[in-house]
């Protein structure tokens, strides 16, 4: 009865939803509470409490997997690097506990989309659920990417805000570009700076935060308090579309 | 990390120098007083045998040099030599001469002697190291004479006396335009034909024989004793320098460093520091271990608390709905209060959990992880993560003022705690309005937290609540004690708390 009344409270803000979910989880009442709230969304949802059962549901397609990184039998890293490996691109939004921000950049760099942390508002899981889906539904591989009035063409290596157009350096381009395509998701300093320069650039973390201050002093309408290039504090960046991604 | 001044000093050069002065001056001074004495004999000697035995060379007397170069010319002798120029050809008078020469120079038994106004002498003394020689003077008595047969002439006199190298030996005469060889005639008949010197031969030779003389006696031993001085200080300098490097460098780890071998003092003392090097290495082993333990240790409670925390913030939020459906008004409204009251309670024993064990990590090696943010951007995530609470306490929150850009390196989610248990504290504690201010400074960036609540009371601490209160800020002193900078607690002029910190900005 009471999940009825939650669920149109939720529902009358969003779609209908198809989308299969596995959840992996191993304390019982968040289980129950997280399966309970995602079904009133209309996902469908399979829950796994360890590790060992999370790999066997995983023989079947889900479009995202909810994973929690301590679980009984092992890491949840493990998990989401092993799906990787296997060249398995579904979105793995990860439940971490705030007190750890290194779990956070383990599990970003072992492939995991985003993470939620714990203690969390269930409005503020779903929601980040939602937003995980719609961006993983979203062709990846376009020339154009737009935020707001930011846009990038990749293809004529031009940037602006409006009419204006920025004068970016070549690494500062590609590290906007980067990070525009992937609206929303989270990036330790690392993964930036493999995707980025690449292999052969050999320097450390400060490298990417003087670009990244170099792109919010043109992008942002004030580089103090940036709005689209935000800082995940304790991980990284991430270029955050705004209102109109939300 | 890495608070190693201490090891990193190093020993003032003109010390360094010092101790192998010393050992230098010392050994050099042993050395050449031990080394000297034998070393000029018997490198004289070798020289003398390379040089054909040209050279005249000192002699050991009761382990003193006596020097190859004098002039045996005493008081005494010298009279005789007068006599012997009143006298020429007396030859009882050259003989006593010589003998009274002999005696004054080499009492212990002259080497050789020659004394060439009466050559009988000769045969008296002659052994193997001194030879005195009486060379002929240019005089004219000496010119008047046969300068062929200059030994048995009547006219022939000793004017003066000199040691002669012993080439001299073999005979010769030490005469101005003489031919190459000379002859004698002896009692026995003529001599065998002797080579003839002349005057300026002779004094070349006479000056080699004091240079050489000086070389062998002086320069040679000492500079060996200064070389032998030079290995000794090294070589002990050597090894003091390697047991400070491996201090200065070495890994705790390895104590192996300290072991120098040789058995020695040195080699003592190399081996009591690897011994407590090795104590050390225990002591930081057991501290990482129980580091390690004490890590382990806060992420299991962290997580262990967490946990049920977040499934009854789950559940609480389930219930709302539920509450929502209850039909009766009175009732409805005190299950919704009080749901409301244990969503805050769980917030906040969350909060009191998660200070307590940040007290606890941040002491821990390698607890702050730096990055480089805008100020600005820190609070206001801040601020936005508060508003929620600051809506519901019906308190305006603000944020003021401008650092254009300054940019911390800092630990980001930890001064996110700072930033939250400061405003949270403020929040709890503002009648209407909480102001965060930031402002450029000298050194970096100062961040003012402004409410116009009741302020702190005498003793600098307000604790309403004593169950959580007096934990936030004691966090907070300790996340920024741990970045350098220090919580200014006070209260305003126009009533309210102020509490205040400032973070050095980034190098550009």
């Amino acid at each position: 009865m009471w999940t009825k009344g939650y669920a149109r409270r939720v529902k009358s803000t969003t779609s209908t939803n198809t989308a299969k979910i596995l959840l992996v989880e191993d304390d019982m009442r968040i289980r129950v509470e997280v399966m309970g709230a995602l079904r009133a969304q209309d996902f469908e949802v399979e829950a796994a409490v360890s590790l060992s059962g999370a790999v066997d549901a995983l023989d079947r397609d889900f479009d995202l997997v909810l994973l929690d990184l301590g679980l009984p039998d092992g890491d949840g890293v493990t998990l989401c690097e092993r799906l990787r490996r296997e060249g398995r691109g579904v979105p793995v939004l990860m439940l971490t506990a705030r007190d750890e921000p290194e779990d956070r950049v383990r599990g970003l760099e072992s492939g995991a989309d985003d993470y939620v942390v714990k203690p969390f508002h269930m409005p503020e899981l779903v929601a980040r659920v939602r937003g995980l889906l719609r961006r993983s539904g979203r062709q990846v591989g376009d020339d154009v990417y737009r935020a707001g009035d930011l846009w990038i063409d990749c293809t004529q290596h031009r940037a602006g805000r409006g009419d204006a157009e920025f004068t970016l350096r070549p690494r500062e381009f590609e590290l906007l570009a980067f990070l525009m395509r992937y609206p929303g998701r989270p990036w330790s300093r690392a993964q930036l700076l493999d995707r980025v320069w690449g292999n052969e650039f050999d320097g450390d973390a400060r490298t990417v935060d003087i670009h990244v201050r170099r792109i919010r002093q043109q992008i942002e309408v004030d580089a103090s308090r940036p709005r689209y290039l935000r800082t995940e504090f304790g991980v990284g960046y991430r270029f955050d579309a705004g209102s109109a991604e939300e | 990390m890495s608070a190693r001044t201490g090891g990193q000093r190093r020993v003032p050069w003109y010390r360094r120098l010092g101790l192998r002065l010393t050992l230098l001056i010392a050994v050099t001074v042993i050395g050449f007083g031990r080394l000297a004495p034998s070393l000029s004999v018997s490198l004289g000697e070798w020289l003398g045998v390379r040089l054909d035995g040209e050279f005249l060379l000192g002699e050991v007397v009761d382990g003193e040099v006596v020097p190859p170069l004098f002039d045996p010319l005493t008081p005494e002798t010298r009279a005789f030599a007068v006599e012997l120029v009143a006298h020429p050809g007396d030859m009882e008078l050259t003989r006593r001469l010589g003998e009274d020469l002999a005696n004054t120079v080499a009492p212990g038994g002259i080497d050789f002697l020659v004394l060439s106004p009466a050559l009988d002498v000769l045969a008296a003394t002659r052994t193997e190291r001194f030879a005195i020689g009486v060379p002929m003077a240019p005089d004219p008595a000496f010119e008047a004479c046969s300068q062929y047969y200059p030994i048995y002439d009547e006219g022939l006199l000793a004017s003066w006396l000199v040691l002669v190298p012993p080439c001299a030996l073999d005979g010769f005469v030490l005469a101005e335009g003489a031919d190459d060889m000379a002859v004698y005639e002896g009692e026995d008949g003529p001599s065998e034909p002797i080579p003839v010197v002349s005057e300026a031969e002779y004094e070349s030779s006479f000056v080699r024989l004091q240079l050489l003389g000086t070389l062998v006696g002086w320069v040679l031993p000492l500079l060996g004793a200064l070389g032998v001085g030079l290995l000794v200080s090294w070589t002990v300098t050597r090894r003091i320098d390697r047991l400070c490097r491996a201090a200065r460098e070495g890994n705790v780890g390895d104590p192996d460093v300290f072991r120098i071998g040789g058995g020695d003092e040195l080699a003592t003392l190399g081996e009591e520091l690897a011994g407590s090097r090795e104590r050390v290495a225990g002591l930081v082993n057991a501290l990482e271990t129980s580091d390690e333990r004490r890590r382990e240790w806060i992420a299991q409670v962290s997580h262990d608390l967490r946990t049920p925390l977040t499934a009854l913030r789950v559940c609480l939020s389930r219930a709302e709905p539920l509450v929502a459906s209850v039909g009766d008004d009175a009732l409805r409204e005190e299950l919704a209060e009080t749901v409301r009251v244990a969503t805050g309670d769980t917030d906040r024993v969350h909060t009191l959990a998660s200070d307590l064990l940040e007290v606890a990590r941040i002491e821990l090696p390698g607890a702050l992880r730096r990055e480089t943010f805008p100020v600005e951007e820190l609070v206001a995530q801040a601020v936005t993560g508060l508003r929620p609470l600051a809506e519901a306490s019906n308190c305006r929150l603000v944020q003021e003022g401008r650092t254009e850009g300054t940019q911390v390196h800092a630990d980001g989610p930890r001064l996110l705690r700072v930033m939250e248990n400061v405003l949270r504290n403020a929040i709890e504690h503002a009648s209407a309005e909480v102001v965060v201010a930031v402002a450029r400074t000298a050194r970096g960036v100062q961040v003012e937290v402004l409410d116009d609540g009741p302020g702190f009371g005498a003793t600098g601490d307000r604790r309403p609540r004593p169950d959580s209160a007096g934990i936030g800020l004691t966090v907070v002193e300790r996340l920024l004690e741990a970045h350098g900078a220090r919580l200014e607690t006070g209260n305003r002029a126009e009533g309210g708390a102020r509490v205040a910190f400032e973070l050095a900005s980034a190098p550009a």
